[in-house]
């Protein structure tokens, strides 16, 4: 059976006429990449601080490895890491003495912290920058100096709370590496972000939430299922007759055709191997044409199916 | 250990601000220590007058032209323009004319008065003390003597009568002033080291980032500020510690007595209260630039205001009574106390009293910055 390493039950915290949390509830299970989507002021921030305790909350519990969660819980909090959306690091320490200091906040042992610490720079790629100030460091080396602050003492349950906000390309793969490393290594991770794609990148379940509820959660496929759109295949065509396109919205699975700018968009229904029959159809119908992509719906069309608004509002 | 190790490499990364502070307190103590004529000893120094005698053939006017040589130092110069040049450069600070028959005058109870040009500086001053003493003496005498002998005789016996001073005092007034002006001086190099560094290690810590990574992490968050407090305190008991053995190395063994040990701990006292104003400064959680610029502010500020670089009579009455709002105006009465007073059992209790007040600010301080920080913390 599998453990339950958090468990929300009917959350609400409000904040005098404001229901920033309104009855949520989910479970987190041990050794999964749980990934939190909402748009700002959705409450994800709210429900995290609820969790850690960082909030007092109005109504409901919350129990985190079998137990409620306080304030003054220290033995569940021995085991719970957390990276914030800013940096919170201390610009008179150096990178190490930084991790240093926040490891020595959970493990006293000296010895046995210099190992942790070693593991934590090896593990998010700054071993070059031991000695360095904050301030010597970049944008994405600052992030993941934040981020071997928050696991240094090896957690069991890690909250990153958008952790690749402005990092460049490099240092957001490799914070996503880590992050898969870290769930690998048995740690189990709650991740809120903007960012659809990190989310269908490195989730194993997603929770949605909007103005306080859960309004979806299940894998990434599932999510996609409930968006009426599918595939949506694109082609750059110079000239194009009302009779073709009247013949390509008689194929298998298209639902819709547009044609505007040179660009004609096919929507469909289902349907596997959509892009080689529409090159097929092209061929045979002697229409050339520049360029052909295809795009999945995402995470957003989703949210955009069920709220009518986009994701990012 | 690991809050009072962090505390120490954020003390260590501004070790240059309190090199600067330290220096300044060596540099201008040491300055004033070197130009202090508070040593015990008093020298008088004669007026440079001209007495002009108009009245040559008398016994008395020839008496009171004595007199003067005796007390002044007296010029050789004639010739009005002479004379005005003399006075205008400051050659002589006064000019006295006897008048035509002044002695006879006397005699006949008319009490002629001796004409004077003067400079109007504080020699002049002297001179016409000197100068009104014979006259009055004269006067008075001649009322009852007729004969000019007798008289010159009863006035030079009242005129060289001199009062015995004797200096009661068992203080060693030399190495007292001495500390006096290193304690004054310490203050403000005192209250700068315990201002800046507390206030920004504490802006660190305060971090709202920071903090918040702290509450959610296994350390007792009542532990921690605890731990944050003894680190604070043990930075100022070694600035306190270091102060005295600077001011052992400038002023030698007075600091081994009752009086260094009650400097102690007036400084002591003090630096618990700017402890105390630190901690409640930090709650407002200021950038690290305002953080210096207020530092600068309330320290030189107080500094001027309570006589640390000034002393204090010289201020006004207004500046005086706006002093006694700072602590530092305490600490310094708590410094003159103990460098002046001839018993300091009988000066006991306004000793105490003044260090009650600085206790007082340390509690206002504290209650003030609990306060702040709790309004922040809802805001937060």
């Amino acid at each position: 059976m599998i453990k339950k390493i958090i468990e929300v039950n009917g959350l609400v915290k409000e904040y005098k006429q404001l229901r920033a949390v309104d009855g949520l509830s989910f479970d987190v299970y041990e050794k999964e990449i749980i990934g939190l989507l909402g748009p700002n002021g959705s409450g994800k921030s709210t429900t995290i601080n609820s969790i850690l305790s960082l909030l007092k909350y109005s109504e409901g519990s919350i129990k985190i490895f079998g137990k409620e969660m306080k304030p003054d819980a220290y033995d569940i909090k021995r085991e719970i890491g957390v990276i914030f959306q800013e940096v919170a690091v201390f610009e008179e320490l150096t990178v190490y003495d930084n991790i240093d200091y926040f490891c020595g906040l959970y493990i006293k042992d000296k010895k046995q912290r210099k190992h942790y610490v070693e593991d934590a720079i090896n593990l998010v790629g700054i071993g070059d920058y031991k000695k360095f100030y904050p301030k010597q460091l970049s944008g994405g080396l600052l992030r993941r100096l934040n981020i071997a602050c928050g696991i240094a003492h090896k957690p069991k349950l890690i909250f990153f709370d958008e952790p690749t906000v402005a990092v460049d390309p490099q240092s957001r793969n490799n914070i996503l590496e880590g992050i898969k490393k870290l769930r690998d290594d048995g740690a189990t991770i709650l991740y809120t972000t903007h960012y659809m794609e990190e989310v269908e990148q490195i989730c194993d379940r997603i929770i949605i939430i909007d103005k306080g509820k859960i309004i979806a959660s299940g894998t990434s496929d599932s999510l996609k299922k409930l968006a009426k759109v599918g595939e949506k295949i694109t082609v750059e065509i110079y000239k194009l007759n009302d009779s073709i396109i009247e013949e390509i919205k008689g194929l298998k699975h298209v639902i819709n055709v547009t044609y505007d700018s040179n660009l004609m968009v096919v929507s469909y229904d289902g349907g596997k191997n959509n892009i080689a029959d529409m090159i097929d159809f092209l061929r045979n119908n002697e229409i050339s044409y520049n360029k052909i992509y295809s795009e999945r719906p995402t995470l957003n069309d989703v949210f955009l199916e069920i709220t009518g608004k986009e994701l990012r509002d | 250990m690991t809050v009072f190790s962090a505390f120490l490499k954020v003390i260590k990364k501004n070790i240059v601000m309190i090199i600067i502070y330290t220096g300044i307190v060596i540099i201008f103590a040491g300055l004033n220590m070197q130009t202090d004529n508070t040593n015990g000893k008093f020298v008088s120094e004669k007026p440079s007058v001209l007495v002009i005698n108009n009245d040559k053939g008398s016994e008395i006017s020839n008496n009171f032209e004595k007199y003067l040589e005796d007390n002044c130092e007296i010029a050789e110069i004639s010739g009005d323009e002479a004379i005005s040049d003399a006075l205008f450069y400051r050659e002589i600070c006064c000019v006295i004319t006897i008048p035509k028959n002044f002695g006879r005058d006397t005699l006949n109870g008319k009490s002629p008065a001796p004409e004077i040009r003067s400079t109007g500086e504080g020699d002049a001053a002297f001179t016409k003390i000197l100068m009104s003493r014979y006259i009055r003496v004269l006067n008075v005498y001649a009322d009852d003597i007729s004969d000019e002998k007798e008289l010159i005789k009863s006035v030079n016996e009242a005129v060289s009568e001199k009062a015995e001073v004797e200096m009661t005092t068992k203080l060693n007034i030399s190495s007292l002033a001495k500390a006096s002006t290193y304690f004054n001086f310490a203050a403000y190099s005192l209250m700068s080291c315990i201002l800046f560094i507390i206030c920004l290690v504490l802006s660190s810590f305060n971090n709202l980032m920071i903090r918040k990574r702290t509450i959610v992490s296994s350390k007792n968050y009542k532990k921690y500020n605890f731990d944050l407090f003894m680190s604070s305190l043990t930075y100022v008991l070694a600035v306190c510690f270091f102060f005295a053995v600077l001011g052992y190395i400038m002023i030698g063994d007075t600091l081994l007595t009752v009086r260094g040990a009650m400097y102690i701990l007036n400084m002591f006292i003090f630096s618990v209260t700017t402890l105390a104003l630190a901690y409640f400064l930090s709650t407002f959680l200021l950038p690290k630039n305002a953080i210096t610029g207020l530092v600068n502010v309330i320290t030189l500020g107080s500094s001027f205001l309570c006589g640390v670089f000034v002393p204090i009579d010289f201020l006004g009455e207004g500046i005086k009574a706006i002093a006694h709002i700072f602590p530092t105006y305490w600490y310094i009465q708590n410094s003159e106390i103990i460098t002046t007073a001839e018993n300091l059992g009988a000066e006991l209790p306004s000793l105490v009293s003044n260090s009650l007040i600085l206790i007082g600010f340390t509690i206002l301080f504290v209650i003030c910055g609990i306060f702040v920080s709790g309004k922040k913390r809802k805001i937060a």
